[in-house]
């Protein structure tokens, strides 16, 4: 699904040598991949690459059937579409409400029938469990309710590969498992998850892989159980 | 709901957002049109002025001052003969001057002015045969090399005369056009950047999950072409009521005809959607490359 090959990647802005060093990994479907490692280790750069966001410096970035070096002005959209990004800082659109920001995304694609976008929007809403609270505007929800908003709006165009940048980073530790346990269960549904975390305690849990960036390489590859045989 | 539906309103939620900097930008736009319009119309009027003095048939012979009457008669006697020749008729100057004292209502023109200032004329229809523009040249020729003929004007003359006139309005068009091309241009670009600028943070997150450049393009678009054709209805809307209310005034003047107009939007139109175009494009890269902050 997601293959690097020897990637390297520097900020230009980024005097610090490497943010990514000599990176090559490979997600097969069905995973449920946490991706670990301090702060400033190089987690929110893996996902960045893989959409796109920022370009390796070497190497090359494989997804969706997309390759980095050959990828095309007018492909990314549509790799983008087939890898859900929930970022860290939700980046929900303010002045829309959380129905708007989610039936927006299925309207750039085309689909303009309100009758189809209330339903499949409706369907998502429900999935993540905040359609009670679909007419409210971003600021108007908690930190928790955002994070549903952001996974219902990733998911909305049913990718195979869900990436998540750390999905409880922001909220207590109860909400963060209700978190968790909501993406545990589209993993289970047939999505493959990359969870960009540094919550070990989670990644035990949860994953049935678990990466290591220290400084931007690759410190260690876990496998802690195969796929679909989790116990939740 | 219609593709065209969904980026109008976009388009107009755009515009509506910032309705000060919209409002200046119609301003600037219609200025600038309308005078663009003005011009139009006042080489259309001299254009149509001229095509009427190009097809009148006759030619005007001005007889020098002083002639002597016996002449006079002698000239008309003669030039009736000519076979290209129909009819040849003498305005002369006392005539003339009461005709004029008549249309301008005044008496006095001879006495302010000392004598009658006009020169006898001989109106002049050439045969049906004898009326092509080479025809009438070569009959003009002729004539004038007449001991007592001071200037033959017809048709190809009088349009002569009036063509430097014609040629100035021409290159003021040309300049005005080229001006409002530039201004059109220059406004859209302040007006979309700032559009464009102001929601920098949603059009970044709508590249992200996967919007392709031609939604987001579009409804700046649509919102610039939008803004040209509104200012273009309002110099146009400007222009009529100040042809309605300054008419009488220029009885003869004539609006700028449909073609003119259809062309007029549609020339503004191609304007708005290039300028359009190449302002979003430019403002989004600028967007692109803006991007760059750290993140953690
Ligand atoms: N936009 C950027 N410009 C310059 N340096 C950056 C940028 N984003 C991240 N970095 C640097 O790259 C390194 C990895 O960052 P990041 O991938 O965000 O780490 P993590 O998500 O694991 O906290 C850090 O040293 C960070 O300072
Ligand atoms: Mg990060």
């Amino acid at each position: 699904m997601v293959t690097f090959d020897h990637v390297y990647m520097a900020y230009p802005t980024h005097a610090e040598g490497w943010a990514l060093e000599d990176l090559s990994f490979s997600i097969q479907p069905g995973e449920m991949i946490f991706l670990l490692g301090e702060s400033g280790a190089g987690k929110t750069t893996v996902l960045k690459l893989i959409t796109l966001e920022e370009r390796p410096s070497h190497g090359e970035v494989h997804a969706a059937g997309f390759c980095s070096e050959t990828i095309s002005r007018g492909e990314i959209p549509h790799l983008r579409r087939r890898c859900g990004m929930v970022f860290q800082d939700f980046r929900l659109i303010k002045d829309k409400t959380i129905f708007e920001n989610v039936a927006y995304c299925l309207r750039m694609t085309g689909t303009l029938e309100r009758s189809v976008i209330t339903r499949a929007v409706a369907r998502v809403l429900q999935g993540v469990g905040i359609y009670g609270k679909r007419n409210r505007f971003p600021h108007e929800l908690s930190g928790g309710e955002k994070q549903r908003a952001a996974i219902g709006r990733a998911l909305i165009h049913e990718p195979p590969l869900l990436l998540t940048d750390e999905p409880t980073g922001n909220l207590d530790k109860a909400t963060g498992l209700e978190i968790m346990s909501l993406l545990a269960r589209f993993h289970l549904a047939g999505t493959t998850l990359l969870v960009a975390s540094h919550n070990v305690e989670f990644a035990q849990r949860f994953a049935t892989r678990m990466l290591t960036l220290r400084a931007g390489k690759l410190v260690e590859d876990l496998f802690l159980r195969p796929h679909g045989t989790e116990v939740y | 709901m219609k593709p065209y539906v969904f980026f109008g309103q976009e388009a107009w939620l755009s515009l509506r957002r910032n309705p000060a900097a919209s409002l200046a930008a119609v301003t600037a736009i219609a200025s600038v049109l309308f005078l663009l319009l003005l011009f139009m119309l006042l080489s259309h009027n001299i254009l149509v002025l001229a095509e009427s003095l190009r097809q009148r048939k006759g030619l005007s012979v001005f007889l020098e001052a002083n002639v002597p009457a016996g002449r006079v008669e002698e000239l008309h006697d003669h030039f009736s003969s000519f076979p290209e020749v129909a009819a040849c008729r003498l305005v002369n100057r006392a005539d003339a001057l009461r005709d004029i004292e008549a249309e301008l209502g005044i008496e006095e023109v001879v006495e302010t002015l000392g004598e009658n200032p006009l020169p006898d004329v001989f109106l002049i229809t050439p045969a049906a045969a004898a009326s092509a523009a080479q025809d009438l040249a070569r009959l003009a020729e002729e004539i004038e090399a007449y001991e007592g003929i001071d200037e033959v004007l017809y048709g190809e003359r009088w349009v002569e005369a009036l063509d430097r006139g014609l040629r100035l309005v021409h290159r003021a068009n040309a300049l005005t056009g080229v001006l409002a091309v530039l201004a059109i241009v220059l406004v859209l670009g302040n007006t979309l950047r700032l559009i464009v600028l102001m929601r920098q943070e949603p059009l970044s997150i709508l590249k992200m999950i996967g919007a392709t450049d031609a939604f987001i393009r579009t409804p700046f678009v649509i919102a610039g072409v939008t803004l040209c054709l509104i200012g273009a209805l309002a110099a146009l809307l400007l222009l009529y009521a100040g042809y309605v209310a300054g008419g009488p005034l220029l009885p003869g003047l004539r609006f700028l005809p449909r073609a003119s107009i259809v062309l007029f939007a549609m020339g503004v139109a191609l304007v708005g959607v290039a300028g359009s175009l190449l302002t979003v494009e430019v403002s989004l890269r600028q967007l692109e490359r803006r991007r760059g902050r750290p993140v953690m």
